[in-house]
């Protein structure tokens, strides 16, 4: 936890505090929040934290600034092409919001850094963009008891969940293995729709404001407009989340 | 009897939105998927070679998942409806 600036009469947050009270917002600037990934999904989703006042994004990505990411991931400038992702979002962050502490780790997530990124924490936002990084970072978080907010977005589509330690499936209930892989097209705003769903369902965790979509599915699909929500069980011999 | 079959992301790139097949009475969700994927080269997408289900097809059936395993063994009704969707992966 951190515990910096917030005094309450700020008033940036005067259209939100009106929601989730002055103890709410304390909350959330007291917040860590873990981000991995720094592109469509990150994008949204680190934004609206930032601009929500969370005190602390630990931001992690070892991707570089491609043209073809520029559709979607608005944290970075066309002059920031080359550049490591984690770098242009935490100037940008900074830049918006300088309530916000941002951490920028250059580097993939394996099973060590992801035990030394989790311990922090209070919160993931998964805006990665592979399985095998997920499903890593997410059996962390389980262990350690902490919230994963799962998003992914391809085409027009969208999927997201909040995987809750001892009260949710877990990611591997839901999704025992990997999809294939292939070249992933995407809408920009694909992202930004699923993206800014997993900031909310972070200040509605962190503030206890609301429902969490978790124990289900959401999924999303912009062509038809439809959002189906499907129930998760957990999964008989489990091996993340079987005792 | 007929049941439609509502088809997600690169699911409805291959087999369109929403579905509707004349199955036998008594058909098993699996029953209803094989008759969707048919024999063209998208039914790799959906089955294997054994004629099952792929494990990473999520398959909704009134509001729950169903395992593609448990497919075999839930009896659809006139009017149901089943919901396929591929996980996606992109960040």
């Amino acid at each position: 936890m951190n515990n910096q600036k917030f005094t309450g009469s700020s008033g940036r947050y005067e259209r939100q505090i009106s929601l989730i009270g002055s103890e709410g917002q304390k909350k959330l600037n007291d917040a860590t929040i873990l981000i991995a990934g720094a592109g469509g999904l990150g994008s949204p989703a680190a934004t609206y934290l930032a601009l929500a006042g969370i005190g602390e994004l630990v931001i992690v990505d070892d991707d570089v600034i491609q043209e073809s990411n520029l559709n979607r991931q608005f944290l970075h400038a066309t002059q920031s092409i080359g550049l490591q992702k984690v770098y242009s979002a935490q100037a940008t962050l900074e830049k918006m919001q300088p309530d916000v502490s941002v951490v920028a780790y250059p580097k993939r997530i394996d099973a060590q850094s992801a035990n030394r990124l989790i311990k922090d924490a209070d919160l993931v936002i998964d805006a990665l963009d592979n399985y095998e990084s997920r499903f890593i970072l997410h059996e962390a978080a389980w262990k350690a008891g902490i919230p994963f907010i799962h998003g992914a977005i391809e085409g027009f589509s969208g999927q997201l969940t909040s995987i809750i330690p001892k009260s949710s499936p877990c990611l591997s209930c839901l999704i025992p293995s990997a999809p294939p892989v292939g070249k992933v097209s995407v809408m920009g705003a694909t992202a930004g729709v699923i993206g800014s769903m997993q900031a909310m369902e972070a200040i509605k965790y962190l503030t206890n404001t609301g429902s969490m979509i978790s124990g289900r599915l959401l999924i999303w699909d912009g062509l038809s407009g439809r959002i189906e929500f499907m129930k998760t069980e957990k999964r008989k011999n489990c091996q993340v989340c079987s005792e | 009897m007929k049941v439609t079959i509502r088809c997600y992301a690169r699911f409805r790139d291959a087999f369109g939105e929403e579905q509707e097949r004349e199955i036998p009475e008594g058909s098993s969700i699996r029953d209803a998927v094989l008759a969707l994927a048919g024999s063209g080269p998208d039914a790799e997408l959906l089955i294997d070679a054994e004629k099952n289900i792929r494990s990473y097809v999520m398959v909704m059936y009134r509001d729950s998942r169903i395992a593609p395993a448990d497919a075999d063994t839930i009896s659809l009704s006139d009017n149901d409806l089943i919901i396929l969707f591929p996980p996606v992966s992109g960040g």
